[in-house]
């Protein structure tokens, strides 16, 4: 994609009113003609463009798609989503993100997708993805341990829930580690991938899937009682977009903080934010079930679970459930 | 130069007929002896930027055969061992319903994934940093592993 309709976008969303087209010239080097251009190549693209005599051009409306551009144009952020990619459809964007981290993508890198065919959850668990939702994957490279990569994941569920609390007043919950909830059911799920050795992490993915804009009739008969929507939770139509871009700030926010070391207030918030601490909980793991009692979140973000015979112990595996 | 530079420049002298190898470049200057009676690695000077100097130090200042593999140690000889990075639960497969990612017996190539370690939710895929044969697995799949547990025994082939 051009960098000089990205530069005319960013003129055009920061003037926020019209901007002559001697002026967009003067500020970006290039010719009338030039901009002209471009900017019939931005309203091919679903922006809609006012263009007046004399007082010049004018942003009426953005396509309702994510677009590259725009993205990379309007976000200001310092690490994550400096450069963004939007694709129509992949397979899996923690798959294909790979790709690009191999190419050389730069930390913060992010790819997102209408759509995704081969949308997957832990353990190769289906996702469903067809559309409605956002679906985006974050390239991170912390420089921490590999064994304190999970705290990433628990990042990424604050910043979903921080962002649906105070942007969308929605009730959203943690489920520790890596699920938000709402009312019970899930609204958006997050799959942490670690490449590392035993010192250091080569690269890290976040992966995000947010439920956003489905309607009940949307989910399959098996997801219908444990899946909902921001549109379902909240009664109105969410702009993905939007909501994109506020992910993609508190993410920024937290990972900086994450980094300035202030993981412990990271900890303190995911507490508040939790469904489960305080709760009786069964334990799955591939060999056994447990019963307990979830206690607290513990400084390295493990769960502190009190056993029924007595023992207390961080929990770092397994799935849990609330028992009720 | 960086840590993982410095572990090829080990590797490909351990294969070769060189004995003692002196380099010397503006931040590091590294000595590496193969046949002395006791291996030894002797890095000085400032390291350049994108090394943390303690992580090099603290991972030089041991004996070679440490040093061979960051994720391995080596025993008799070219057989090594693979170590969890992370305490979590072993996975052979990146799916239930999928197949292993290797079997016992198997051709490993360099950079072949060969299980995964979870922890909260958070996947690893290990990578062999090894060409060689799988010779055996110790944990089973599912079981909890420990940081630096052994998992893999790997013949190494040059």
């Amino acid at each position: 994609m051009p960098t000089v309709s990205q530069d005319i976008l960013k003129q055009l969303h920061k003037q926020g009113d019209h901007v002559s087209g001697e002026e967009l010239s003067r500020r970006l080097g290039i010719s009338r003609t030039a901009i002209w251009k471009q900017i019939n190549s931005l309203r091919r693209m679903g922006y809609v463009i006012e263009a007046s005599p004399r007082v010049g051009y004018r942003l009426i409306k953005t396509p309702e798609q994510i677009t590259t551009q725009e993205m990379n144009a309007t976000l200001n952020t310092s690490v994550i989503g400096q450069d963004v990619l939007s694709l129509p459809q992949v397979p899996s964007t923690n798959h294909c993100i790979k790709d690009y981290i191999k190419q050389g993508a730069k930390e913060g890198f992010t790819l997102i997708a209408q759509e995704q065919t081969q949308g997957r959850g832990r353990r190769g668990r289906e996702w469903h993805s067809q559309g409605k939702g956002l679906y985006l994957s974050i390239y991170l490279k912390p420089a921490i341990a590999p064994q304190q990569a999970s705290k990433l994941t628990l990042l990424a569920a604050l910043a979903v829930t921080e962002v649906l609390h105070q942007q969308y007043q929605i009730p959203a919950q943690i489920k520790w580690p890596n699920d938000v909830l709402v009312a019970d059911k899930k609204i958006c799920g997050i799959l942490t991938e670690l490449s590392a050795d035993m010192e250091s992490v080569h690269y890290l993915i976040v992966g995000i899937g947010i439920n956003v804009n489905q309607d009940p009739d949307d989910w399959p008969d098996e997801l219908r009682n444990i899946a909902s929507s921001l549109k379902s939770v909240s009664g109105k139509e969410v702009d993905s977009k939007l909501l994109l871009k506020r992910l993609l700030s508190r993410m920024d926010q937290l990972y900086l903080l994450h980094q300035g070391d202030q993981f412990r207030c990271l900890i303190t918030a995911s507490k508040h934010y939790s469904c489960i601490v305080g709760k009786n909980i069964t334990i799955s793991t591939a060999s056994a079930t447990h019963r307990g009692k979830a206690i607290d979140i513990a400084d390295d973000g493990s769960l502190l679970v009190e056993y029924e015979d007595g023992r207390t112990e961080g929990l770092w595996a397994g799935d849990v459930s609330i028992r009720t | 130069m960086d840590f993982s530079e410095i572990k090829k420049l080990i590797e490909v002298v351990s294969t070769s007929d060189i004995a003692e190898v002196e380099l010397e470049l503006e931040s590091v200057k590294i000595k590496l002896s193969k046949y002395s009676k006791e291996s030894h690695i002797v890095v000085q000077g400032n390291t350049s930027q994108t090394v943390e100097p303690q992580a090099v130090q603290e991972a030089l200042n041991v004996e070679m055969p440490r040093v061979q593999g960051d994720v391995a140690s080596v025993e008799n000889g070219n057989t090594i061992e693979i170590q969890s990075p992370m305490v979590g639960t072993f996975y052979r497969a990146p799916s239930p319903t999928s197949d292993p990612f290797i079997s016992e017996g198997d051709r490993i190539k360099k950079g072949q994934s060969l299980c995964i370690i979870e922890a909260m939710k958070l996947m690893n895929e290990i990578e062999s940093e090894y060409q060689g044969k799988l010779v055996n697995i110790l944990v089973e799949n599912g079981q909890p592993v420990e940081y630096g547990q052994p998992l893999f025994l790997l013949e190494a082939e040059e």
